[in-house]
């Protein structure tokens, strides 16, 4: 278990920094995908234990570290996103192209409504998403997009992100 | 699995949950409260270092494939730059003969030596993980002096524009919050009426930055193009450093000021280099003028 969240971390950290960094080359009108919250989704989904939920908090909790978003934030928000998807854990089949497209849309719409709750509380220090700006659409797009190509590397590495005894 | 198994596990599940959840938000409030500010420093500083190692792989093979045609580029230029050499070294005897005859007429007038800021150049290595915020890492933090709040300015196209100020530093990286975030707010003033007013940022830096609060008696004064410029009365900019132009002007009967649209005069997608700037020195007692390193 300690293996998984450490691998699973460790991986969404990766993808955090990538984000950061070179994937600033591809961004779309500046919108950059989440990456880092797929790996998350990943995890989450195929481990029926709470993996999932404590690599989305602690790989949440250092994205904050690099963003000027306050600390807490994207570990609040990913604890949440892992937690609905930790709930429908081992409950259907997912295929190749199309559950893994859906899993990236819906966990950066429940992104953005997590982000909005916490905007109304903490407005001073938290941006949340316009329903009306092309960032929401875009992102929500671009996770879809790369979701089924990430899904399908970590099916490869399935060993490392999925404990023994939750594989199926 | 049996329901006493299942049971077990939801009720683990829920109690991480429960606890992540937890921990979560009470991080966010005493962050928001700035408590946290050291664990934050910390992680930037670790993690910034994985950053620079990304920055500089993805250097170093950008750099590797362009470098053939660079090298052919080189050879052109080096050439060219002989020969402009010779010409540099007469124009340069001419500049210290002006440059003498300057200081010596500026004395006359009683000027003091103009002592504006001093400067340390640093690098962007890094733009924020999310979309929601717009800040950037430089490769710069305390061990080469700089410290929150301090300034930003960038050259580009042979003008010097403010670009933000440092949100948070780092051992050796800080990072800075630019003059187009929600959150900036920066005094300034229209450089040719001299009208006051306060810009604040969009967003993104497709949204051009609104100056607000500006004396409606100005409506007739504004032209589209003015420069909008710090006024120097917030201590943390140096005045006189410009912002942008004006691309629009928002006067509504219901209004007691006027607004503007101010487009930066600085592009920040093509933002490489910038310079963070030490408060104004006064004379004869803080360091030396120009950027450093």
């Amino acid at each position: 278990m300690l293996r998984t969240i450490l691998v699973a971390v460790a991986a969404s950290v990766g993808c955090s920094l990538l984000q950061s960094t070179w994937l600033q080359s591809i961004a779309v009108y500046a919108v950059i995908p989440d990456l880092a919250l797929l790996v998350v989704v990943y995890t989450s989904f195929q481990n029926v234990r709470a993996e999932g939920i404590a690599a989305g908090f602690l790989s949440g909790l250092l994205q904050d570290f690099i963003s000027s978003a306050p600390l807490g934030f994207n570990a609040f928000v990913r604890t949440l996103v892992s937690f609905g998807f930790n709930l429908i854990s081992g409950s259907f089949y997912i295929d190749r192209i199309l559950m893994p497209m859906l899993f990236g849309a819906v966990s950066t719409l429940i992104k953005a409504a997590a982000t909005a709750v916490l905007a109304v509380v903490f407005p001073a220090f938290i941006h949340g998403y316009n329903l009306l700006d092309r960032i929401l659409w875009i992102e929500t797009a671009y996770n879809a997009v790369l979701a089924p190509i990430l899904f399908f590397i970590l099916g490869l590495l399935k060993p490392f992100f999925v404990t023994a005894r939750n594989r199926g | 699995m049996s329901d006493v198994v299942e049971r077990q596990l939801a009720r683990r599940r829920n109690l991480v949950f429960v606890l992540a959840l937890g921990a979560s938000l009470l991080i966010l409030l005493i962050s928001t409260n700035s408590l946290a500010g050291v664990p934050q420093r910390v992680g930037l500083s670790v993690l910034s270092f994985f950053q620079k190692g990304f920055d500089a792989v993805g250097n170093f093979a950008a750099g590797t494939l362009t470098s053939v045609s660079e090298l052919r580029d080189l050879r052109a230029r080096y050439k060219d730059l002989v020969g402009r050499m010779e010409e540099y070294r007469n124009l340069e005897r001419s500049l210290t003969d002006l440059k003498r005859e300057n200081e010596r007429l500026r004395s006359q007038l009683g000027y003091l030596r103009e002592a504006r800021y001093r400067a340390v150049s640093a690098r962007i290595i890094a733009k924020d993980p999310g979309n929601l915020y717009s800040t950037f890492v430089i490769d710069k933090g305390t061990r080469e002096g700089l410290r929150k709040n301090l300034p930003v300015v960038a050259y580009q196209d042979g003008s010097e524009g403010l670009v933000g100020k440092v949100l948070e530093v780092g051992k050796s990286s800080s990072m800075v919050s630019p003059v187009f975030d929600s959150s900036s707010h920066v005094s300034a003033r229209l450089d040719r009426t001299r009208y006051e007013g306060l810009v604040s940022g969009g967003g993104s830096p497709d949204i051009p930055l609104t100056m607000r609060y500006i004396k409606k008696r100005a409506k007739d004064e504004i032209q589209y193009g003015d420069l909008v410029v710090t006024s120097g009365y917030q201590s943390l900019y140096p005045r006189d450093v410009i912002i942008g132009r004006v691309t629009r002007i928002i006067s509504a009967d219901y209004l007691t000021s006027l607004d503007v649209d101010v487009e930066p005069v600085l592009d920040f997608d093509r933002l490489e280099y910038v310079f963070v700037v030490f408060p104004e020195v006064e004379p004869g007692k803080g360091p030396e003028n120009g950027a450093e390193d």
